[in-house]
C-alpha cells in the first residue's frame, strides 16, 4: 500500500465523486461513485476525453487547470450520462509527481433530476450544501403553492362575501321599503279605527250645531237674544275645527322625519285622539306631572301612531272595561339593561309606559310580539302590525321598548326614548306668518270665490260685516268673467277655494296675474297645507274651517 | 406539530367519511379552525384532540386510527409535492428506511422545530429488516405500522409488520418487518 492510499480512502468516503488529474491530464484515480458509473475506463482516459469544462472557460491544459485551480469550476461528463460535476481543484504534491485533485460533487437544481442520473440524497453527505438545498427548496415550494392555494381561496371567499354583502343590503334596502309599506298601512288601519270614534263626536258636534242653531231661529222669531245659542254653536264649531286638526296631523306624513317634539303637546293630542276610541266603560290614568317640559327626537306623526297603537292593544286587552295606565319618567341608567328589544345603553331616557290590567300575553307568545303579522287578537281584529310597527319607529329614531305581561294580571310596554337637546318646543307656525305687509287695513275691493253657497255666504257676510265690497261667484269662469266685467275700481283682493268646481283657486290666480291683476291673493282650503304643497312662495294660505277673527287678523296681516 | 400533519388527518377523514365528519370531529375537539397551516406551528395537544374525537365520532378505537393515518400520511406526503423528496430518500423500502433519518435532518433546515422520531434499521436482508423506532411523544406505535404499510404500497410490496414485545437496548421499539 502506497502511503497516499489512506488519503485516497478518506477523499472517497468525504467525495465520492472527486478524482485525481496527472501531469498529463490522464486520470489516476477516481472516487467510488464516479467508477460505478462509468467503468474502470475511466481510469488513465483523458481528462478532455471524459469531462468538457464548462467554466471556466478556455482550459485546456494541465497547465492552464493549475493555474485556475481553487476556482468554482463546472464539468460535464461528455459520455451520455448528464451528469455534471462542480467543484475545484486542489494541487497535491508527491516527490515523484504533481497531481490535481477535484473535489466536487453532483451539480443539480432540482431533486426530481436525482432518478434520472441513477442518483440519491445519500450521494451528497452533510458537508455537501446542495442536497440539503435542494430539500429546503422543494419544502418551501411546497408551502408556496399552499400560500398560493390559500390566497386564492381567499380571494374567492372575499369575492363571495363581498356579493353576499352586496346582496344582504339590497335585502336590507328591501326590507326598509316594506317596513315603511307596513307601517303605512298600519296607520291606515289606525285611521280607519279613529274614523268610527270621529264620526261618533262629530256627530255629537253637528247635533249641537244644528240643535242651538234651531233654537236660536226659535228665540228670534220670540224676540228673544239668541246669542248664548250663537256662543254654544261657534263652540262647536272649535271642537270640530280640533277633531279635524288632529286628524289631519295623523295622516300628515308618508316618510317620517325626526325633529325635537314637545312630548306635553303630543300627549294632550294623543289623548284627545284617544278619548273617542276607547268605549264608556274604559278610562285613561296619567300618572305624570304636567307639563313635563320634555322634548323628544322623534317623528311627530310617528309618535302619535305609537301611543295610539300601544293604548288601542291596551283597549283590546280590556274587552271594554277597566283602566290603561299611562305614564311618563324621566330616568337615568348607570348600567346598561336588557330590553326585548335590546340592550338599552347607560345615560339619560324618557321612559313613556302604557300599561293594563287585561289579558297578559301568555310566555310563549311573548317573545313573538315584536314580529310582523304575529297578533294574539282575534282573526279579523288584529293585524298583528301594531307592535312591529312601534318597532320600527322606535329603531327610526334611537328608541327601545321593552314589554312585560303576565296572563290574567295584565301588560305593561315600556318605550324609552331620548330626550332632545332642545328645552323646549313650538309646533305652532301660524298661517300667514310670513305674509307680505302690503296693504293697509282699509276697505278691499274682493272677488270672492267659493263654490259652496254656504261657505260663499257665509264669506261674504264676513267681508261685508266689515265694510269691505265684495263681488262672489261660484266658479274659475264666472270669477275671470267678473274681473273684466267690473274694471271701473280694481280688485284690491282676490279670495278663492282651492278647489273649485271644474277649477282650481290656484290656476285662477295664475290666470288672473296673467292678465293684470296686481292685487293680493288668499287661497282657502280645508286641506291640511303641509300636505297639499300649499304655502310656497308669495301663497297665503287660510285654513277652514276660520272664524271671523281668523279672516280678519289674515287681512290685518296682509 | 406542524400543521402538515392536522392537515393530513383532515384529509382522511374527509376522503373517507365526507366534511360534515370532519366539522364533527372539530366541534368534538374544541377546536376554533377546521384549516390548517403545513408549515405553521401547533400544540401537539391539538392532534391528540383530534385523534381522540375522531376515534369518538367515528366509534373506532385510537390504535385503528393511528394505523389508518400512518398509512394514509405515506400518501398524502407523495400527494403535497413531497413525493420527489421520497423518491430521492430510496427507490425500495430498505433504502428509504435506512435514509429516513436523514431525510428528516435534512427537513429540519425547513422546518427547524420539527422533533421527528428516530429510525434504524438492523438485521436487513432482501426479505427482511428490523426496523428500531424512537420518539420523544408515546403511543405512536400503531401509527408507525401504518407508515410501513403505506411505504409498502408506495414501494408496490406486501409486508408482515410484528412489533416486539420488548424493545430493545436504548428503548426504541422493534418492528419486524417481512416481505412477502
Amino acid at each position: 500500500m502506497t502511503p497516499e492510499q489512506p488519503k485516497f480512502d478518506l477523499l472517497d468516503r468525504a467525495f465520492p465523486f472527486h478524482f485525481v488529474l496527472r501531469e498529463d491530464s490522464s486520470v489516476a484515480s477516481a472516487g467510488s461513485r464516479l467508477l460505478e458509473m462509468f467503468g474502470p475506463s475511466l481510469i488513465d482516459s483523458s481528462l478532455l476525453d471524459v469531462f468538457d469544462i464548462v467554466r471556466p472557460l478556455g482550459l485546456q491544459t494541465f497547465s492552464a487547470l493549475t493555474d485556475r485551480r481553487e476556482e468554482l469550476m463546472i464539468l460535464k461528463v461528455r459520455i451520455d450520462s448528464g451528469l455534471t460535476l462542480r467543484g475545484q481543484f486542489f494541487i497535491m504534491e508527491s516527490a515523484q509527481e504533481t497531481y490535481l485533485v477535484f473535489l466536487g460533487h453532483p451539480w443539480i437544481h432540482e431533486l426530481g433530476q436525482l432518478d434520472g442520473l441513477g442518483l440519491s440524497l445519500s450521494d451528497f453527505p452533510p458537508h455537501a450544501g446542495m442536497a440539503d438545498m435542494l430539500v429546503h427548496l422543494q419544502t418551501k415550494d411546497s408551502g408556496l403553492k399552499e400560500s398560493n392555494d390559500l390566497a386564492r381561496r381567499l380571494e374567492a371567499t372575499t369575492r363571495t362575501l363581498s356579493e353576499r354583502n352586496l346582496q344582504l343590503e339590497e335585502q336590507l334596502r328591501e326590507r326598509e321599503r316594506l317596513q315603511e309599506t307596513v307601517a303605512q298601512a298600519q296607520k291606515m288601519q289606525a285611521i280607519g279605527q279613529l274614523a268610527g270614534g270621529v264620526a261618533h263626536d262629530f256627530n255629537n258636534i253637528l247635533l249641537a250645531i244644528e240643535g242651538h242653531a234651531e233654537l236660536a231661529a226659535l228665540e228670534l222669531r220670540k224676540g228673544i237674544d239668541p246669542e248664548r245659542h250663537l256662543i254654544r254653536i261657534r263652540e262647536a264649531t272649535r271642537r270640530a275645527t280640533e277633531l279635524t286638526a288632529r286628524l289631519l296631523s295623523f295622516a300628515r306624513r308618508n316618510v317620517m322625519v325626526n325633529s325635537d317634539v314637545d312630548l306635553d303637546g303630543a300627549l294632550a293630542e294623543a289623548l284627545g285622539i284617544l278619548a273617542p276610541l276607547l268605549g264608556e266603560g274604559i278610562s285613561i290614568k296619567t300618572d305624570f306631572a304636567r307639563p313635563t317640559g320634555l322634548t323628544v327626537f322623534i317623528d311627530a306623526s310617528a309618535l302619535q301612531q305609537v301611543i295610539l297603537n300601544l293604548a288601542i292593544n291596551a283597549r283590546d286587552a280590556l274587552h271594554g272595561n277597566g283602566e290603561i295606565r299611562i305614564e311618563v319618567e324621566k330616568i337615568h341608567l348607570d348600567q346598561p339593561r336588557t330590553l326585548s328589544m335590546g340592550g338599552l345603553a347607560p345615560g339619560d331616557w324618557i321612559r313613556f309606559s302604557v300599561a293594563d290590567g287585561g289579558d297578559g300575553i301568555p310566555p310563549e307568545d311573548l317573545s313573538q310580539v315584536l314580529e310582523p303579522f304575529f297578533t294574539t287578537k282575534e282573526a279579523g281584529i288584529g293585524t298583528g302590525l301594531g307592535l312591529s310597527t312601534v318597532v320600527w319607529i322606535l329603531g327610526n329614531c334611537g328608541g327601545l321598548l321593552d314589554i312585560q305581561s303576565t296572563v290574567g294580571e295584565g301588560t305593561r310596554v315600556d318605550l324609552y326614548l331620548r330626550e332632545s337637546a332642545k328645552a323646549s318646543f313650538n309646533s305652532e307656525h301660524p298661517v300667514g306668518s310670513s305674509l307680505p305687509e302690503i296693504l293697509d287695513q282699509r276697505a278691499l275691493k274682493v272677488l270672492l270665490v267659493e263654490d259652496e253657497e254656504s261657505v260663499r255666504v257665509l264669506v261674504k257676510e264676513m267681508l261685508l260685516l266689515d265694510g269691505h265690497e265684495v263681488v262672489d261667484v261660484d266658479s274659475e269662469e264666472l270669477a275671470l268673467s267678473m274681473y273684466f266685467a267690473d274694471q271701473q275700481k280694481p280688485f284690491d283682493l282676490v279670495l278663492t277655494d282651492l278647489v273649485l268646481a271644474g277649477g282650481n283657486g290656484r290656476d285662477l290666480i295664475q290666470r288672473l296675474s296673467e292678465k293684470g291683476f296686481e292685487g293680493q291673493s288668499i287661497i282657502m282650503t280645508g286641506y291640511d297645507p303641509d300636505q297639499s304643497d300649499l304655502g310656497t312662495e308669495g301663497e297665503v294660505i287660510l285654513n277652514k274651517p276660520f272664524t271671523l277673527d281668523e279672516l280678519r287678523k289674515t287681512l290685518e296681516k296682509i | 406539530m406542524y400543521g402538515l400533519i392536522n392537515k393530513a388527518i383532515s384529509g382522511l377523514v374527509i376522503q373517507n367519511f365526507g366534511t360534515a365528519a370532519w366539522q364533527e370531529i372539530c366541534q368534538a375537539a374544541n377546536l376554533d379552525t377546521h384549516e390548517f397551516v403545513s408549515m405553521e406551528q401547533y400544540p401537539d395537544s391539538i392532534t391528540y384532540d383530534l385523534v381522540g374525537a375522531a376515534s369518538k365520532v367515528l366509534d373506532l378505537p385510537p390504535e385503528v386510527i393511528l394505523e389508518t393515518f400512518g398509512r394514509y400520511w405515506v400518501e398524502f406526503v407523495g400527494q403535497q409535492n413531497y413525493g420527489k423528496l421520497m423518491d430521492a430518500a430510496g427507490g425500495n423500502l430498505g433504502d428509504f428506511l435506512e435514509n429516513l433519518d436523514e431525510m428528516h435532518a435534512r427537513i429540519m433546515l425547513s422546518y427547524p422545530k420539527l422533533i421527528p422520531p428516530s429510525f434504524k434499521l438492523s438485521n436487513r436482508t432482501s426479505q427482511s429488516m428490523s426496523l428500531h423506532y424512537s420518539s420523544t411523544r408515546a403511543g405512536l406505535e400503531p401509527l408507525v405500522v401504518g407508515l410501513l404499510r403505506g411505504l409498502a404500497d408506495r414501494f408496490e410490496i406486501r409486508i408482515d409488520v410484528q412489533q416486539e414485545p420488548d424493545r430493545d437496548e436504548h428503548g426504541a421499539a422493534v418492528f419486524n418487518i417481512t416481505i412477502l
